[in-house]
């Protein structure tokens, strides 16, 4: 990938995801996760056929249909501490995915750009999964980290049932979860 | 019309099919009984027939979107043997209150099991059994979802496991073009060893199982907890047999024998201690699973037997223990151990069944996990002492579990036994669940001596 397109993409996915953890509105969350698709399609589209990385973005847009369908109501609360914590979290894993995931080339025959930029999705994701006690923060964060091993995948694995097994649970996820969340919701309320 | 086709496709469709009808219960239930039970008789009589004449097709492959999914008559008593589990647990379930979804995807759950170690490569069976798992998550509950962190931190632990276990194979995979260097190897096994053990819930990764257990039915969870684990082993077995790099790695099967006897006791330390009964279940499951894991740390001393030889206990336990809960957790109205007082008096079958489940998954004489028991402990105390005592103080704290349990319930608080005027389903089902738990441990050598040449030959070079 030329040096320049891969500071942008980068760029654009940093500021997805701070939006997608800074936002308190789950519409705004919905299209920057919609955003980082596109991305991960851009990166996609390098190493698979144009159609296989098509299906993903469609299956992430359809994702982001699905759980804008059921949870639309759900209120998120902003609290600064948890601003902070977030900030610094996107810091801290950035410093660390650059340090580190190229080195990981040792082991998985695949350009570090994208092992960098699945890293550090998966690392995020993970973090926020493990540390937020919102639900729909929590579902969020377990696309992320699902997007994160995708690209991390994609350029050791490009068959169609890959593809067609990822999408599949993607869309799964999104419908159970979101379900989950909004029967939750119900219930507390 | 192939084999895959009978054993994984069509049944689920079928499945999805009936949802259409579910508001007629009756006909729901049944048809999907009835297809289960078919599926699981006809693929365990046709694996004995083969060798004489019967063959209902010759085709045993099903090309997927450039991949294969691969049912053979090998595989088939074992296919057979997850319809009937199927079967039994729906039959179960209508006694007790379920999400109306349960038989369909108890169905596809079971379907997609059977499409895990059928796909080839085998590496996508982690993708399928995730997917199998997302499906049957809304159906765990009946009801209930104030609480919902412990599904979503099952389906987090889910998601990296399969992550590591897809890359650990892919590097693995790699071996079978150029030989795989020592670092690589030492890398794909910890992303293996990790992968599987966050997916069976080893410790310390396992705190979803506990959490899990308390906010969802006893019997669809147990019913998850049975195949979950199955299937995990199965994988570890393929990655076993075809890797022989992974067979000749020195500290791969002591992990297992350790991580397995760590399973055991931490199963049976969580269940003496447990005031709640889901936790309970979860605690000896942790054990059963545990179990497992051990019998595949000595697969150099005992080829596949050790394995073969607690699958039947682990289902024959898991069931009765669910179906025990299921019975008692609805008598007692609470989700507490002190809530049990005087359940054998009200309900003394689901009692009875609970504990010969607790009495099945030590290994306890006239049991199914007798003879289990006795092959384990024989073949850890020649090996390793320290796992053999591990596993004894862990069966003797679960014991003790039992006999609280049963004081618990036996306390009197002013009930009388009652005595059923009439014979029912119910009671009819529980005499099954007895019996399974029971017969194999009576006539160990006609079941067991099957079930090692079956699973021997699914693995032929472990």
């Amino acid at each position: 990938m030329i040096e320049i397109a891969f500071v942008i993409l980068i760029a654009v996915i940093v500021l997805s995801i701070a939006s997608i953890f800074l936002s308190e509105s789950t519409r705004t969350a919905l299209i920057f996760l919609g955003i980082l698709y596109l991305c991960e399609f851009f990166l996609l589209a390098q190493v698979w056929s144009l159609g296989l990385a098509a299906v993903n973005l469609i299956t992430g847009l359809l994702t982001v249909v699905i759980i804008n369908a059921f949870c639309s109501s759900v209120h998120l609360k902003l609290v600064a501490p948890r601003i902070a914590l977030d900030i610094l979290m996107i810091v801290f894993v950035g410093i660390i995915t650059f340090a580190f995931a190229p080195q990981l080339t040792t082991y998985l025959i695949e350009s570090s750009q994208f092992l960098i930029i699945g890293v550090f999705l998966f690392a995020i994701g993970l973090l926020q999964a493990g540390t937020s006690r919102n639900t729909f923060r929590g579902l969020i964060s377990l696309l992320i980290l699902f997007s994160g091993f995708q690209i991390i995948y994609a350029p050791l694995e490009g068959s169609a049932l890959v593809t067609a097994l990822m999408s599949t649970i993607q869309v799964v996820l999104a419908f159970v979860v979101s379900r989950l969340i909004i029967r939750n919701q119900e219930d507390l309320l | 019309m192939n084999l895959p086709m009978i054993w994984i496709i069509i049944p689920a469709l079928l499945a999805a099919g009936s949802l259409l009808v579910r508001e007629r219960k009756f006909l729901y239930v049944t048809a999907l009984s009835i297809l289960c039970l078919v599926l699981g008789t006809v693929a365990i009589i046709l694996s004995f027939q083969r060798s004489i004449t019967t063959v209902l097709t010759t085709q045993e492959t099903f090309l997927i979107l450039g991949r294969s999914l691969t049912v053979n008559y090998q595989n088939l008593p074992l296919v057979g043997s997850i319809y009937l589990l199927a079967f039994f647990w729906i039959i179960s379930l209508n006694f007790y209150k379920s999400n109306d979804y349960f038989p369909a995807f108890c169905v596809i759950y079971a379907a997609l099991n059977i499409a895990s170690f059928s796909i080839d490569p085998f590496l996508y069976s982690a993708l399928i059994i995730f997917l199998a798992n997302a499906l049957y998550l809304p159906v765990l509950s009946t009801g209930s979802f104030s609480k919902i962190s412990g599904r979503l931190r099952f389906l987090l632990y889910q998601l990296i496991s399969i992550f590591l276990i897809l890359l650990a194979g892919w590097i693995l995979a790699g071996g079978e073009i150029a030989p795989v260097e020592s670092d690589q190897l030492f890398f794909s096994t910890l992303l293996l060893g990790f992968g599987i053990s966050i997916w069976l819930g080893i410790f310390p990764f396992h705190t979803w199982i506990p959490l899990l257990s308390d906010e969802v039915a006893f019997l669809p969870f147990g019913y998850m907890l049975t195949l979950l684990p199955l299937s995990g082993i199965l994988l570890l077995l393929k990655f076993l047999n075809n890797f022989a790099w992974l067979r000749d790695y020195n500290a791969f099967f002591p992990a297992l024998q350790y991580l397995g006897a760590v399973m055991v006791i931490l199963g049976g330390l969580g269940a003496f201690f447990q005031k709640s009964l889901p936790r309970l279940l979860a605690f000896l499951i942790m054990a059963g699973i545990g179990l497992l894991l051990t019998g595949m740390g000595f697969i150099p001393l005992a080829s596949t037997d050790l394995v073969a030889a607690w699958v039947l206990p682990f289902f024959a336990g898991n069931w009765a223990l669910s179906f025990g809960f299921s019975g008692v957790g609805k008598s007692a109205g609470t989700q507490t151990i002190e809530g049990l007082k005087g359940v054998f008096y009200s309900h003394p079958l689901s009692s009875i069944v609970l504990l010969v489940g607790l009495l099945t998954l030590i290994g306890f004489p006239l049991t199914a996990g007798y003879a289990s028991n006795l092959f384990i402990l024989s073949i850890t105390w020649s090996a390793n002492r320290l796992i053999a005592l591990t596993i004894l103080i862990s069966q003797i704290l679960i014991l003790a579990t039992g006999i609280r349990l049963l004081l618990r319930m036996a306390i009197r608080d002013g009930k009388k036994i009652t005595i059923p005027e009439k014979v029912n389903l119910n009671q009819v089902l529980i005499l099954v669940v007895l019996l399974c738990n029971l017969i194999p441990g009576i006539f160990p050598s006609i079941i067991y001596n099957q079930l090692f040449a079956i699973i021997g030959k699914i693995f032929p070079l472990l």
